[in-house]
Protein backbone atom coordinates (compact mmCIF):
# COMPACT_ATOMS: atom_id res chain seq x y z
CA UNK A 1 0.00 0.00 0.00
CA UNK A 2 2.82 2.98 0.88
CA UNK A 3 4.64 2.13 -2.97
CA UNK A 4 1.36 2.05 -4.23
CA UNK A 5 0.56 5.52 -2.57
CA UNK A 6 4.07 6.86 -3.13
CA UNK A 7 3.64 6.03 -6.90
CA UNK A 8 0.46 7.85 -6.86
CA UNK A 9 1.68 10.95 -5.50
CA UNK A 10 4.71 10.81 -6.79
CA UNK A 11 6.64 11.08 -3.69
CA UNK A 12 9.28 9.18 -1.72
CA UNK A 13 8.08 6.56 0.59
CA UNK A 14 9.88 9.19 3.83
CA UNK A 15 7.55 12.01 2.27
CA UNK A 16 4.64 9.95 2.74
CA UNK A 17 4.98 8.33 5.58
CA UNK A 18 5.66 12.23 7.30
CA UNK A 19 2.43 13.07 6.02
CA UNK A 20 -0.91 13.25 8.77
CA UNK A 21 -2.66 9.86 8.91
CA UNK A 22 -5.73 12.39 7.73
CA UNK A 23 -4.88 11.40 3.89
CA UNK A 24 -5.98 8.12 4.63
CA UNK A 25 -9.56 9.43 5.09
CA UNK A 26 -8.91 11.37 2.05
CA UNK A 27 -8.27 8.79 -0.06
CA UNK A 28 -11.30 6.57 1.57
CA UNK A 29 -13.87 9.55 0.51
CA UNK A 30 -12.06 9.00 -2.91
CA UNK A 31 -12.61 5.98 -3.34
CA UNK A 32 -16.26 6.75 -2.59
CA UNK A 33 -16.01 8.79 -5.92
CA UNK A 34 -14.92 5.39 -7.98
CA UNK A 35 -17.57 3.65 -10.31
CA UNK A 36 -18.10 -0.04 -9.10
CA UNK A 37 -16.03 -2.39 -10.70
CA UNK A 38 -17.83 -4.44 -13.58
CA UNK A 39 -21.10 -6.36 -12.16
CA UNK A 40 -20.95 -5.29 -8.80
CA UNK A 41 -24.06 -3.39 -8.28
CA UNK B 1 9.54 31.57 16.50
CA UNK B 2 8.50 28.31 15.26
CA UNK B 3 5.06 26.77 14.79
CA UNK B 4 3.46 23.66 16.73
CA UNK B 5 0.39 21.94 14.99
CA UNK B 6 -2.60 22.04 17.26
CA UNK B 7 -3.37 18.50 18.48
CA UNK B 8 -6.53 17.19 17.50
CA UNK B 9 -8.29 14.75 19.22
CA UNK B 10 -10.78 12.34 19.40
CA UNK B 11 -12.63 10.63 22.11
CA UNK B 12 -13.77 7.00 21.31
CA UNK B 13 -16.91 6.01 22.83
CA UNK B 14 -17.88 1.62 23.44
CA UNK B 15 -20.52 0.00 22.96
CA UNK B 16 -19.45 -2.91 24.34
CA UNK B 17 -21.17 -3.21 27.77
CA UNK B 18 -17.85 -4.12 29.56
CA UNK B 19 -16.44 -1.03 28.44
CA UNK B 20 -19.18 1.11 28.37
CA UNK B 21 -17.92 4.56 30.66
CA UNK B 22 -14.91 4.63 29.22
CA UNK B 23 -13.28 7.48 27.76
CA UNK B 24 -10.39 7.08 25.63
CA UNK B 25 -8.82 10.34 24.48
CA UNK B 26 -6.37 9.73 21.02
CA UNK B 27 -4.52 12.27 18.78
CA UNK B 28 -5.66 11.93 15.37
CA UNK B 29 -3.59 14.03 13.33
CA UNK B 30 -0.22 11.46 13.48
CA UNK B 31 2.05 10.99 10.74
CA UNK B 32 1.10 7.92 8.48
CA UNK B 33 4.63 6.27 9.25
CA UNK B 34 3.11 6.33 12.92
CA UNK B 35 -0.20 4.43 11.77
CA UNK B 36 1.24 2.33 9.68
CA UNK B 37 4.53 1.03 12.39
CA UNK B 38 1.06 0.36 14.96
CA UNK B 39 -1.36 -0.64 11.94
CA UNK B 40 1.75 -3.75 10.79
CA UNK B 41 2.85 -4.43 14.79
CA UNK B 42 -1.05 -5.05 15.29
CA UNK B 43 -1.32 -7.18 12.07
CA UNK B 44 1.82 -9.82 13.26
CA UNK B 45 -0.68 -11.40 15.69
CA UNK B 46 2.23 -12.89 18.49
CA UNK B 47 2.57 -11.16 21.84
CA UNK B 48 5.90 -9.27 21.01
CA UNK B 49 4.11 -7.38 18.27
CA UNK B 50 1.38 -6.95 20.08
CA UNK B 51 2.88 -5.55 22.79
CA UNK B 52 4.74 -3.63 20.49
CA UNK B 53 2.09 -2.12 19.02
CA UNK B 54 0.01 -1.22 22.35
CA UNK B 55 3.42 0.94 23.59
CA UNK B 56 3.97 2.85 20.24
CA UNK B 57 -0.26 3.41 20.34
CA UNK B 58 0.15 4.24 24.29
CA UNK B 59 3.64 6.74 23.83
CA UNK B 60 2.17 8.47 20.44
CA UNK B 61 -1.59 8.08 20.23
CA UNK B 62 -3.47 7.99 23.53
CA UNK B 63 -3.33 11.50 24.76
CA UNK B 64 -5.90 10.83 28.33
CA UNK B 65 -8.18 7.99 29.36
CA UNK B 66 -9.82 7.82 32.88
CA UNK B 67 -8.99 4.13 33.28
CA UNK B 68 -8.59 2.97 36.71
CA UNK B 69 -6.98 -0.50 37.82
CA UNK B 70 -8.06 -1.12 41.66
CA UNK B 71 -8.75 2.57 42.11
CA UNK B 72 -5.81 3.49 41.00
CA UNK B 73 -5.38 6.01 37.66
CA UNK B 74 -3.72 4.59 34.79
CA UNK B 75 -1.09 6.47 33.23
CA UNK B 76 -1.97 7.43 29.72
CA UNK B 77 1.28 5.81 28.62
CA UNK B 78 2.78 2.97 26.72
CA UNK B 79 3.33 1.59 30.37
CA UNK B 80 -0.16 2.47 31.00
CA UNK B 81 -1.65 0.27 27.01
CA UNK B 82 0.21 -2.94 28.65
CA UNK B 83 -1.31 -2.34 31.75
CA UNK B 84 -4.96 -2.69 30.63
CA UNK B 85 -5.93 -6.62 29.34
CA UNK B 86 -5.30 -7.48 25.80
CA UNK B 87 -8.61 -7.33 24.71
CA UNK B 88 -9.42 -3.93 25.71
CA UNK B 89 -6.39 -2.81 24.56
CA UNK B 90 -6.71 -4.41 20.98
CA UNK B 91 -10.52 -3.10 21.00
CA UNK B 92 -8.91 0.98 21.57
CA UNK B 93 -6.77 0.23 18.56
CA UNK B 94 -9.07 -0.63 16.47
CA UNK B 95 -11.48 1.67 17.47
CA UNK B 96 -8.92 4.79 16.76
CA UNK B 97 -8.02 3.29 13.49
CA UNK B 98 -11.96 3.82 12.50
CA UNK B 99 -11.63 7.00 13.88
CA UNK B 100 -8.97 8.22 11.80
CA UNK B 101 -10.01 6.46 8.33
CA UNK B 102 -13.32 6.24 8.45
CA UNK B 103 -15.60 9.09 7.21
CA UNK B 104 -16.35 11.84 9.64
CA UNK B 105 -20.14 11.24 9.56
CA UNK B 106 -22.76 8.93 8.22
CA UNK B 107 -24.16 10.52 4.89
CA UNK B 108 -27.14 8.38 5.18
CA UNK B 109 -28.71 6.15 2.43
CA UNK B 110 -27.04 6.10 -0.64
CA UNK B 111 -29.17 7.58 -3.83
CA UNK B 112 -29.51 4.78 -6.70
CA UNK B 113 -30.08 6.24 -9.58
CA UNK B 114 -33.07 8.78 -8.70
CA UNK B 115 -35.50 6.98 -9.83
CA UNK B 116 -37.25 6.74 -6.38
CA UNK B 117 -36.78 10.47 -6.02
CA UNK B 118 -40.33 12.37 -5.52
CA UNK B 119 -40.81 15.10 -7.60
CA UNK B 120 -42.09 18.28 -6.03
CA UNK B 121 -46.12 19.07 -6.56
CA UNK B 122 -46.67 21.83 -8.91
CA UNK B 123 -49.76 23.53 -8.38
CA UNK B 124 -51.75 23.34 -11.18
CA UNK B 125 -55.21 24.72 -12.37
CA UNK B 126 -57.60 24.31 -15.12
CA UNK B 127 -57.84 27.67 -17.73
CA UNK B 128 -61.26 28.57 -18.06
CA UNK B 129 -62.19 28.95 -21.79
CA UNK B 130 -60.08 27.53 -25.36
CA UNK B 131 -57.22 29.99 -26.07
CA UNK B 132 -59.85 31.00 -29.35
CA UNK B 133 -62.16 32.27 -27.27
Amino acid sequence: MILALCERFGVLPSVLLAEDVGLLRLLAIAALGRPPAEGAL
Amino acid sequence: MGFEEPVRTATLVFEDEDYAGAEVVCRRNVSMGTYFEIARAGEVGNAEASEAAFRLFGERVLASWNVTVEGEPLPASGEGMLGISPEFAALILSAWTRAVTDMPAPLGEPSVNGSSAKAPSIPMEVLSGSPGS
